[in-house]
């Protein structure tokens, strides 16, 4: 039996929206994982949580428009500690965007309407190395 | 409604109708009725008749209790508002924007300017663009407002008499009034002659945004001020808009979001007369921005079910007599959270149906999605389709022709009946658990609504909820729409060097004076008892040049605040 997978999510304070993250949450318990949900002013307090917490996989939630500044920020934080810890995206990310994302490092974008079950598939997978 | 002959008739007709049913479709073809329910879980029958409407009474619009208007006539004396909730970037960029949608049709009443604004996210917590933690944020999903120099951006060269200033703040709303108060002092207006509305509403923005904010008990004490300054000097500003919207975001019912939102204002109105004020003088200035879901005849019902409800409970239990108390407004804006990033231009067909509900509902003012909006910021030809829904409702189909033309149908009645039932028992659910506010500060609302989240999701991945081009009738190829895009970063950098210049070109001395008169009328605001206490000195704050993170950093400096996490 392995061990169950730990992820957290992250949501930037000032973004209300976490109508999309509540249910992949959800989902992520569910499927049988461990998920934890914060909130964040900086993304060095998602890189730090990331460290204390020992996540798997880290999922950001975005809608406003500040997934690039975000994710950047977090990807830096993470290397900065010497963490590979995979970063996914989710929120309203334009689907002309994702190749960016996706470029930046984030390991997968799930935009507007993405079913649940698609997300917890890749965190899955990344969670097992 | 119906005379005993009438309905006596009715039953045996019924009963025709329900054998025939039962011989060709049960009987015959072995067809079962479907069990269809509302969104509010309300069981639908497939017909209704006069049985469901016994004992009902004939009502007309304009007399108690509202459900088919406030107003005898509706549409035929004035059309609904086209309001548009629009801002990005800075001041600037949202002026521009303003005066687009103002080209395309955005209207109030009598032809009047509307600005409704919404503010960037650093501005509706109350902070200014060079703030550390706001970084990045700056004019995203709205505009950027710190300064009298903004609201000059914004409003120069409109007459604001004849002005609807709205601007949509979530807990930095005190600030922005006083600044506004300021700004049209400036210009040689009184505060009674100002028209417009503050949001007012930061406990909703709280439970649905679950956002950093003052605590509670703070944005309590800042909504009587609110409430009680308005009262006392502004006769024409709408002091509260209750926020339906955002429950509906959340997947509130349409009745959930109705017993939500009445629960709200039983609080309100009993700290109102708490603080001394006479509930004629305050209620008639409640409005509320309501949520337009999908399901058609059950937002209709809402609707009319909305404002009986209102016109009940503040004769009944509060026992307003001022006319305007009983007869509420209602401002829609059509659900976001209903629109697809897949096949956009569905969306159009959507907020169609939403615009139409709501006429039929008989609102006062609209602000209609643009179709483009689960992408990002509306594009301006997406805007500008927004807008012509409106008109083609208004000017080609005629249904505005007509007041309340639903009334006495006799599904649609029973509906209101039912979803009045439904949000009884919703207010009474929160009464019992100690009223609203208690019912945020436990988390019960917050899980509440979390739980409906939860049960969308699962209704739309099991496809037992339809929606199309989601999941399905769905495309197999991926489509790319292109956002509207602004660069952030060079919009941020032009604000931030604003306020900073603002800041450096005043009379220091005289704007840190002000913000110590600030904290020091917080720290006499002990109780709601003090309530009165605060306004004077944010309006000397605003003339004193003191920008809106300024001033909500003083009072929150005082009161506390916190992150809220989980």
């Amino acid at each position: 039996m392995t061990k169950k997978a730990r992820v957290l999510f992250a949501r930037l304070s000032f973004d209300g929206h976490d109508r999309g993250v509540i249910s992949v949450l959800a989902a992520c318990r569910d499927a049988g994982m461990e998920a934890i949900y914060m909130h964040y002013n900086d993304p060095q307090e998602v890189a730090r949580a990331a460290q204390e917490e020992d996540v798997d996989v880290v999922g950001l939630t975005s809608s406003m428009g500040e997934h690039f500044y975000v994710a950047s920020g977090l990807l830096e934080a993470l290397k900065e500690r010497g963490l590979d810890t995979p970063v996914v995206v989710g929120g309203v990310i334009p689907t002309v965007d994702e190749v960016r994302l996706l470029r930046m490092g984030v390991k997968g974008v799930f935009g507007p309407g993405a079913a649940p079950g698609e997300a917890i598939r890749l965190i899955s997978q990344l969670a097992a190395g | 409604m119906f005379s005993e002959e009438a309905l006596k008739k009715a039953r045996k007709q019924e009963e025709e109708w329900r054998r025939s049913v039962s011989e060709s479709y049960e009987k015959k073809l072995g067809f079962e009725l479907p069990r269809n329910r509302s969104e509010s879980g309300i069981p639908l029958k497939p017909v209704y008749t006069p049985c469901d409407l016994e004992g009902a009474e004939v009502e007309m619009p304009g007399a108690y209790p509202y459900t088919r208007a406030g107003n005898p006539i509706t549409y035929q004396y004035m059309p609904w508002m086209i309001q548009m909730l629009h801002g990005y970037g800075t001041s600037e960029e949202t002026r521009e924007r303003t005066e687009f949608l103002i080209r395309e049709g955005m209207t109030g009443y009598g032809g009047q300017k509307v600005v409704l604004i919404q503010v960037d996210p650093p501005t509706t917590c109350g902070y200014d663009p060079d703030a550390p933690r706001v970084k990045g944020m700056v004019g995203l999903t709205g505009a950027s407002i710190s300064t009298l120099e903004d609201l000059h951006t914004l409003l120069s060269g409109y007459d604001l008499s004849k002005t609807r200033m709205a601007p949509n703040n979530r807990f930095s709303c005190l600030p922005m009034l006083a600044m506004y108060l300021v700004y049209a002092e400036g210009k040689g207006y009184k505060p009674s002659q100002l028209n417009g509305q503050s949001q007012n509403d930061a406990p909703t923005r709280f439970i649905t945004t679950d956002i950093g904010a003052p605590t509670l008990t703070t944005q309590h004490k800042l909504r009587m001020e609110l409430i009680k300054y308005c009262t006392e000097n502004m006769p024409r500003w709408n002091h509260t808009n209750l926020c339906g919207y955002l429950y509906g975001e959340m997947c509130a019912t349409p009745a959930q979001e109705l017993g939500i939102v009445l629960a709200q204002a039983v609080q309100l109105v009993q700290d109102g007369i708490r603080i001394g004020l006479n509930p004629d003088d305050f209620v008639p200035r409640f409005s509320s921005q309501v949520h337009l879901g999908m399901d058609f005849f059950e937002e209709v019902a809402k609707l009319r079910a909305w404002r009986r409800m209102w016109a009940r409970m503040m004769r009944e239990r509060f026992k307003c007599k001022d006319p305007r108390s009983l007869q509420y407004r209602i401002h829609v804006q059509t659900g976001g959270s209903t629109l697809t990033s897949q096949q956009p231009l569905n969306n159009i067909a959507r907020t169609t149906l939403q615009v139409l509900a709501s006429v039929l509902g008989g609102v006062q003012s609209l602000h209609t999605a643009s179709y483009d909006e689960a992408i990002g910021l509306p594009s301006e030809e997406a805007v500008r389709t927004a807008i012509r829904v409106n008109q083609v409702i208004l000017h080609e189909s005629r249904v505005a022709h007509v007041t309340d033309p639903l009334g006495g149908s006799y599904y649609v009645e029973w509906l209101t009946n039912k979803v009045e039932e439904e949000a009884a028992k919703v207010l009474a659910d929160i009464e019992a658990r100690g009223g609203f506010n208690k019912c945020i500060e436990s988390g019960w609302l917050r899980q509440l609504l979390e739980r409906q989240v939860v049960r969308w999701r699962q209704e739309i991945d099991s496809g037992e909820r339809v929606v199309v081009g989601l999941n399905k009738f769905t495309l197999a190829e991926r489509e790319g729409v292109p956002p509207f895009t602004m660069d952030q970063a060079e919009i941020e950098r032009k604000a931030v060097e604003r306020v900073r210049r603002w800041r450096a070109e005043r009379d220091s001395q005289k704007a840190l004076a002000a913000l110590q008169g600030v904290r020091e009328a917080m720290q006499g605001f002990q109780s709601l008892e003090q309530t009165g206490i605060l306004m004077p000195a944010l309006i000397e704050a605003a003339r004193a040049k003191c920008t809106i993170g300024e001033m909500m950093e003083a009072i929150v400096g005082v009161s506390g605040g916190r992150v809220y996490s989980t």
